[in-house]
C-alpha cells in the first residue's frame, strides 16, 4: 500500500508546476514502462496502473487539477494553478469538476505488433481474415478509449462482418452486371440500390451502436426506414438539384438523424445543432472554390499570352489551387462540424463537448499523410494512434449528476450487412 | 513460476451487472478449481466454463463477460493472464504472435517479402492466365467502347492520303502475315492533337495517328512501331493491365482507403506505373524479335522512339495546357503509347543491346 501514500504528482514523477504537455509525456512514459514489463510483472502492478490512470485523469483536466490542487496546497494552490491555465476553467459553462474528457491510451508500437500480424493473416488469406483484423482494430481502439476511469468495448463478430461484405460484394457485382447489360437495366438496377441504401445504413448505424459499449451497457440505434428516406433520398436530392446549394440543409440532417436515434442504453442522444451554423461552416470553402475559378479565369488570358514561361505558371496554378484549396477543406470541414455538431449534443442530461483546433487536425491529417507515404504505409498504426489520441483530448462529456444512473433496455443481436455494405460503398458511418 | 503464485492469484475489477452504468470494485480470485467475486456484498463463485474474456491486446484492459450481460473490467491484465493460466487458459495462437516481438518481426519481413512477390510475380502471371481466357467477345466489346471514346472528341478521322494508307496496309501484311504465327491485327489511321502516337486495343485493332506516319522516314519506320503495337496484342497487355490496374487500385484502397483517398490513389497509379513499362519493354522485345525474323535491324524501332521523344519534348509546352484538360486520355493512352514513358533512353539501349 506504499504507493497509495504519494500524491499525483508523485506517482506521475513530475513537479507541481509541470505544464499539460510535461503531465502527458510522464503519463505515457510511465505507461510504456507498464507495458514493458509485461512478461515480468508485479504483484501491486495492477493498483499503481489504477492509480497512475486517477492521477492522469485528474491533473490532465485543468478544472479537476485546480480543485485537487486546492486540497493538495491549501495556501499556494491560486498563485500556482491558475496563471497556468487561466482560460479553460471560466470557457465551461457548467462545473469545471464535471467535465470528463475522453482519453485514448493506446500506442503505436503497440499497435503496430497486431496490426502487422493481422495484416500477413490477411495477405495470406486472401482477405479472407481481414474481418478478424478487423475487430481487432476495433477492439484496440475502443479498449484503449477511456471515459471517466472506465473503457469502451467492441462486440463485433468476424462471421458477421464476413457475411456482409459477402453481400455487399454481390450487391455491387450485381451492379456491374446490370451496367453491361444495358441502359434499362442498369437504372433498373440504380433504383433498388437506391431504396435499399437507406435501409442499409440503418442498418449500418445499427451494428457499429450495438456493438459498443460502455461500462457494461450496450449503444443502440432505432430509425425507421420512412424517416431514413427522407433524409437520404428526400434530401439528398435537394442537395443535389440546387447544384449543392442545399448540401448544408442535407449534411445537418444527417447528422441530426444518426444522432437523434442513438442511444446508450435507454438514455437518448439529442442533436440540436442549428442550420444557420452548418452554413456558416460551408460558406467559407464555397467562397473560396468560387474566389479560385474567378482567379483561374482573370489569369488564364494574361497568362496563355505571356509565352512558355506564363503557360507554366498557369498550369502550375491550375494544378496548386485545386490541392490548396482540398487540403483546406480536408482539415477546416471535418474539424468545425464536429465542433458545432457535437458541442449542440446530449446524452441525456449530460452535454457532450468538442474543440477540435482546425490547425491542429489539419497538422495531424497531413502529418500522418507524409509519415505514411514516407514509410510505405507501415507507419500506419502510429497515425492512426494519433489521430485516434488528438481526437479524443479534444472530446469531453459535462457531466450532469452521475454517470452511474443510465440502464438498459431490450437488446437484439444485429447483423452485420449494413455495417460493411457501407463500408464497401465508402460511405463514412463514423460517429 | 513459484509454487505459492501457481496456487491462486488475487485481480481488482469493476462489475457491471449489464443492467446500469453502476461500477462496483470486486477482487477476483482465480485458482485451478474456478473464479470467487469477493465483493462488498460477499463472495460468489464464477464457474469456468461460463465466462467468456476479450482477447489480449497489448496493455488494453480486457473484460470477462458472462451470458447475461454481467461483467468485469480489469485494468491489471498481466495479473489476470496468470490467473487464467491457472483455469488452464491458454491465448489463441495469434494472440501469442501478437505479443512476441520475434513473432512480429517475422510477420513484418514476410509481409514485405509477400507484397514483392505478388507485385513483381503473383499479379502479373494472374492476370496473364486470366487475359488469356477472358473471351474473345470482351476484347471485342473493350476495343470498340475505346474507339467510341476515342472518336467523340481526341481523334478524327485521318487526312493521310487514301494511297499512302493502303501501301502501309499492304506492306504491313507482306511483313506480319497473319498466318505467320502472330496475332489477327487491322490497321486503323485517325488524326489527333495528341500529337504522334500509337495504340494497340485488345482485339487487334492498331491505331496509328497520322502524325506519327508524317514523323517517320521511310514506312519501316513505321512498321517497326506496328511490331511494337503487335508485342502489345500478342501478350493481350490491354486486357492484362485492365486486370492489373483494377486488382491494384482496390488493393490500395483497401490498404491505404481510410488514411485517404488521395494517397492510395498516388500509390495506385505509382505502382501501375511499373507495370506499365514492365508491357513496353515486353513489347520492345517482341517488335525487336519479329523485325529481326524479317531481317530489318532493330534500329528502326530504336530510331523511331527517338524521334517521338524528341517530338514530344518539343511539343511538351505547347499542349501542356491541353493535356492538363484531359486526363482521361492517359489511360487510353497508356495502352499502347509509345513516347508517353520518361525513360526512353533506357529503352532504346536495351533494343540496340539485344543482337
Amino acid at each position: 500500500m506504499s504507493a497509495a501514500a504519494l500524491n499525483h504528482y508523485e506517482i506521475l514523477g513530475i513537479s507541481p508546476e509541470a505544464d499539460a504537455e510535461a503531465i502527458r509525456a510522464a503519463y505515457f512514459a510511465r505507461l510504456e514502462a507498464f507495458r514493458e514489463r509485461l512478461s515480468a510483472p508485479q504483484p501491486d502492478d495492477g493498483e499503481r496502473l489504477v492509480l497512475l490512470r486517477q492521477a492522469f485523469a485528474t491533473l490532465s483536466d485543468a478544472g479537476r487539477r485546480a480543485a485537487y490542487d486546492a486540497g493538495l496546497f491549501p495556501v499556494a494552490s491560486r498563485s500556482m494553478s491558475e496563471p497556468a491555465q487561466p482560460a479553460a476553467i471560466p470557457a465551461a459553462p457548467i462545473g469545471p469538476a464535471d467535465r470528463e474528457r475522453l482519453q485514448f491510451t493506446g500506442s503505436g508500437s503497440e499497435y503496430f505488433r497486431i496490426w502487422i500480424v493481422n495484416l500477413l493473416l490477411s495477405i495470406v488469406t486472401l482477405g479472407f481474415y481481414s474481418a478478424w483484423a478487423k475487430v481487432r482494430r476495433e477492439q484496440y481502439f475502443h479498449r484503449n478509449l477511456q471515459l471517466a476511469g472506465a473503457a469502451f468495448a467492441y462486440h463485433g463478430e468476424p462471421w458477421a462482418i464476413l457475411k456482409g461484405r459477402g453481400i455487399a460484394l454481390a450487391a455491387l457485382m450485381g451492379l456491374s452486371l446490370a451496367q453491361s447489360m444495358g441502359p434499362l437495366a442498369y437504372g433498373v438496377a440504380i433504383c433498388g440500390f437506391a431504396l435499399a441504401m437507406p435501409w442499409l445504413m440503418i442498418r449500418a448505424f445499427r451494428f457499429r451502436a450495438f456493438n459498443t459499449s460502455y461500462r457494461g451497457l450496450r449503444f443502440g440505434f432505432a430509425a425507421s426506414y420512412g424517416e431514413a428516406c427522407r433524409v437520404f433520398l428526400g434530401y439528398g436530392l435537394l442537395a443535389l438539384v440546387t447544384l449543392g446549394l442545399a448540401f448544408p440543409l442535407f449534411y445537418r440532417r444527417l447528422r441530426t438523424f444518426v444522432i437523434d436515434h442513438l442511444r446508450y442504453g435507454t438514455t437518448p442522444f439529442s442533436c440540436a445543432v442549428g442550420v444557420g451554423v452548418i452554413y456558416r461552416i460551408f460558406v467559407t470553402p464555397g467562397l473560396l472554390t468560387v474566389a479560385a475559378l474567378f482567379a483561374l479565369l482573370l489569369f488564364a488570358a494574361p497568362l496563355l499570352a505571356a509565352g512558355t514561361a506564363g503557360k507554366v505558371a498557369f498550369s502550375g496554378l491550375l494544378a496548386l489551387l485545386p490541392l490548396a484549396l482540398y487540403l483546406f477543406v480536408l482539415a477546416y470541414v471535418p474539424a468545425r462540424t464536429a465542433n458545432a455538431v457535437w458541442s449542440a449534443s446530449r446524452l441525456g442530461e449530460h452535454r457532450l463537448q468538442c474543440d477540435l483546433p482546425v490547425a491542429g487536425y489539419f497538422a495531424v491529417v497531413v502529418g500522418n499523410w507524409l509519415l505514411i507515404v514516407a514509410t510505405l504505409g507501415l507507419a500506419i498504426p502510429w497515425a492512426r494512434v494519433r489521430m485516434a489520441r488528438f481526437r479524443a483530448e479534444h472530446f469531453a462529456l459535462a457531466v450532469s449528476g452521475s454517470l452511474d444512473d443510465f440502464v438498459t433496455g431490450e437488446q437484439a443481436r444485429v447483423a452485420a450487412l449494413g455495417d460493411e455494405a457501407a463500408e464497401l460503398f465508402d460511405l463514412d458511418v463514423s460517429l | 513460476m513459484s509454487a505459492s503464485e501457481a496456487a491462486s492469484v488475487t485481480v481488482s475489477a469493476r462489475h457491471f451487472d449489464g443492467r446500469s452504468a453502476r461500477a462496483h470494485s470486486v477482487c477476483l480470485r482465480f485458482s485451478a478449481t474456478g473464479v470467487v467475486v469477493e465483493g462488498e456484498a460477499g463472495e460468489w463463485p464464477l464457474p469456468a466454463g461460463e465466462f467468456s474474456v476479450s482477447e489480449a491486446l497489448g496493455a488494453t484492459p480486457r473484460s470477462l463477460t458472462l451470458a447475461d450481460g454481467q461483467s468485469f473490467e480489469v485494468g491489471d491484465v498481466a495479473a489476470l493472464a496468470r490467473g487464467l493460466r491457472l483455469l488452464g487458459r491458454r491465448e489463441a495462437a495469434v494472440t501469442r504472435w501478437q505479443q512476441s516481438w520475434r513473432g512480429v518481426g517475422a510477420a513484418l519481413a514476410a509481409t514485405v517479402l509477400l507484397v514483392l512477390v505478388a507485385y513483381q510475380w503473383g499479379l502479373p502471371a494472374l492476370s496473364r492466365g486470366l487475359a488469356a481466357a477472358a473471351p474473345a467477345a470482351l476484347s471485342e466489346h473493350l476495343a470498340q467502347q475505346t474507339l467510341a471514346f476515342l472518336d467523340r472528341g481526341l481523334t478524327r478521322p485521318s487526312r493521310l492520303p487514301e494511297a499512302r494508307q493502303a501501301a502501309l496496309r499492304a506492306k504491313a501484311q507482306q511483313w506480319f502475315p497473319p498466318a505467320a504465327g502472330g496475332p489477327a491485327w487491322r490497321l486503323q489511321f485517325r488524326a489527333s492533337a495528341l500529337g504522334p502516337n500509337a495504340l494497340a486495343l485488345p482485339n487487334g485493332e492498331i491505331v496509328l495517328f497520322d502524325a506519327l506516319v508524317e514523323l517517320a522516314e521511310g514506312d519501316e519506320q513505321v512498321l517497326a512501331v506496328v511490331a511494337h503495337e503487335l508485342g502489345h496484342v500478342a501478350a493481350r497487355h490491354g486486357l492484362r493491365q485492365l486486370i492489373q490496374s483494377s486488382l491494384v487500385g482496390f488493393i490500395a484502397g483497401a490498404y491505404l482507403g481510410d488514411v485517404s483517398v488521395l494517397v492510395s490513389g498516388l500509390a495506385a497509379a505509382l505502382l501501375e506505373a511499373g507495370y506499365s513499362r514492365d508491357f513496353e519493354r515486353e513489347a520492345d522485345a517482341y517488335a525487336v524479335a519479329r523485325l529481326r525474323a524479317l531481317g530489318q535491324p532493330p534500329q528502326l524501332l530504336a530510331t523511331m522512339l527517338q524521334r517521338l521523344e524528341t517530338a514530344h519534348a518539343a511539343a511538351a509546352g505547347e499542349v501542356a495546357e491541353e493535356a492538363a484538360g484531359d486526363t482521361a486520355s492517359d489511360r487510353q493512352t497508356g495502352w499502347g503509347g509509345l513516347a508517353s514513358h520518361p525513360e526512353t533512353a533506357e529503352r532504346i539501349a536495351r533494343i540496340l543491346a539485344d543482337r
